[in-house]
């Protein structure tokens, strides 16, 4: 009975579009990106939030899971140019009785945590877990780069999960769960893509040190006509006048 | 000279006693003194302090105590994460990321104590401010701007160094929708890439206080143009501040952190 209601219950994902999306990995173009949580398997969630930096600066958040097995306050994403952020607050996985026996799991929580990050940008790739717990086993703050942990009953656990991908990019997935072949999570995961000019899909040399900047020029000299020379860039100490960065905020119109 | 002498010296001593106790408390109490700098904050400690901007909404929040007052004319770019506190030594309630929809943070200094420096944050509610400690994660700038906004007149008003650059006539929200009033700033410069409404748009640190979201974002506040110019002087809009775009041209040269006053 519990594979009928399963698969009923996936049928329905299905139907709402809840299709399972690629992993960060496996996308083509290279662009950053970064989504908060995902599933794929018997409890199927679309990278949530997604967000990828190819047509300039993406940043969303939500606070609902389409799947009553997950609790959340927040999923948060943004990535830019060369920059990736994803955060998970307050989080819990219970996958549910039926589920749990599918996967030949005993019973228990999945996962839950406080604060899970993971982040990428000209300083560096990193991730944290604050609080996390897997089947009630606790994890540690930070850890290095592709610590893979035993969890009795989990196939495999890799946290601050480092990857360079094929297409130059680099993925950091805070948490990589494989419950089985039938179930994989993937929590906090942020990809960049590799570059030296700025940490920010719009930032632009501004120089409030008096330096004028090489990079604002071009930017700025974009369809805009410039009507004032006393906001330049870094003129003793004076703010700089901004270079719009290419994003999207729905403001309230 | 006289008012001195003429006190009596019981009172004097008195009086060194009370300020001698305040100064021995400030310096008991569990909090650093208010000039030293913060403690580090280790991993856990930064990355459970939720992140400051147009998305983030802080409970039970240190707001701007002068909301009508001037700002000063300092502004602050934020080069590191950086935790925000609720007084000069106090409590970190939250943490600036470098970016906020793609523009570098700044943010606009309302007041400084040492190297502690008051600033207005960009997060809910309308009017979060927090003390930051600058020095080392911060790169400060002059920014000679200001701009006032009086909804009652439909004008929006620049200013450099206090002088008048000129009067714009503007649309506003609507009375269900109303533009939330107080000390704000300019957040970001964006050219969008989805909406279609504006090529650019400058979103501000205020949001609407009747919706709590628009359009799957944040509701946030932003000063922009529209299709059309019928909204100019109007009350139309859904809190957003619309503008001709001569208009925003001009206010596209303004530094970001910039203070606008809306009254």
């Amino acid at each position: 009975m519990s594979s009928k209601k399963i698969l009923g219950a996936l049928a329905a994902l299905a139907a709402a579009g809840l299709v399972a999306a690629p992993a960060a990995s496996a996308t083509p173009s290279a662009a950053s990106e970064a989504f908060a949580l995902s599933a794929k398997g018997l409890l199927n969630i679309d990278p949530l939030p997604y967000v990828n930096g190819k047509n300039g600066y993406d940043h969303k958040k939500v606070a609902e899971v389409p799947a009553k097995s997950v609790q959340v306050r927040a999923l948060e994403a943004e990535a830019g140019k060369h920059n990736a952020k994803a955060t998970v607050v307050n989080v819990s996985v219970d996958l549910g009785l039926d589920l749990l026996k599918e996967l030949k799991l005993g019973g228990g929580q999945l996962l839950s945590a406080q604060v899970i990050t993971s982040k990428c940008d000209k300083s560096g790739v990193s991730s944290s877990l604050v609080g996390a717990k897997l089947l009630g086993k606790p994890l540690d703050v930070a850890v290095p780069a592709n610590t893979g942990i035993e969890v009795p009953g989990l196939a495999k656990v890799m946290l601050n999960e480092q990857v360079k991908n094929k297409n130059g990019t680099t993925t950091v997935n805070a948490i990589s769960i494989k419950v089985s072949e039938l179930q994989k999570i993937t929590v906090a995961s942020a990809t960049c893509t590799p570059g030296k000019d700025g940490n920010t899909g719009g930032e632009t040399g501004t120089s409030p040190t008096g330096k004028p900047s090489p990079t604002s020029k071009p930017s700025s000299a974009t369809s805009k006509p410039s009507s004032s020379s006393s906001a330049a860039t870094g003129d003793n100490g004076v703010a700089p006048k901004p270079v719009p960065a290419p994003a999207q905020l729905d403001v309230t119109g | 000279m006289a008012t001195t002498a003429s006190v009596p010296r019981t009172v004097l001593t008195a009086l060194i006693g009370v300020v001698s106790v305040a100064l021995l408390s400030s310096g008991c109490s569990s909090e650093a003194p208010a000039q030293a700098a913060p403690a580090e904050l280790g991993t856990a400690d930064l990355a459970v302090l939720p992140d400051l901007n147009t998305f983030g909404k802080i409970d039970n929040a240190p707001l701007d105590p002068a909301p009508t007052a001037k700002a000063t004319d300092k502004v602050f770019k934020v080069t590191k994460e950086l935790p925000v506190y609720d007084k000069p030594g106090g409590k970190p309630f939250g943490k600036l990321p470098t970016v906020q929809v793609g523009s570098p943070t700044w943010v606009p200094a309302i007041a400084e104590q040492g190297d502690w420096v008051q600033v207005l944050l960009p997060a809910r509610p309308n009017g979060l401010a927090g003390w930051i400690h600058a020095p080392g994660s911060t790169e400060s700038a002059r920014n000679p701007y200001t701009v006032t906004v009086n909804l009652a007149n439909y004008s929006l008003e620049i200013f450099k160094d206090g002088a008048s650059q000129g009067t714009h006539k503007v649309g506003i929200g609507k009375a269900e929708f109303p533009t939330p009033k107080g000390r704000h700033y300019l957040m970001a410069s964006i050219e969008e890439t989805k909406n279609t409404y504006s090529k650019y748009v400058l979103p501000l640190s205020a949001h609407s206080d009747s919706h709590e979201t628009f359009g799957g974002g944040p509701g946030t506040v932003a000063l922009h143009t529209w299709p059309t110019n019928e909204h100019i002087g109007k009350s139309t809009s859904d809190g957003c501040i619309r503008v001709t775009p001569e208009t925003l041209t001009k206010l596209m040269d303004l530094p970001l952190g910039t203070v606008i006053s809306i009254t």
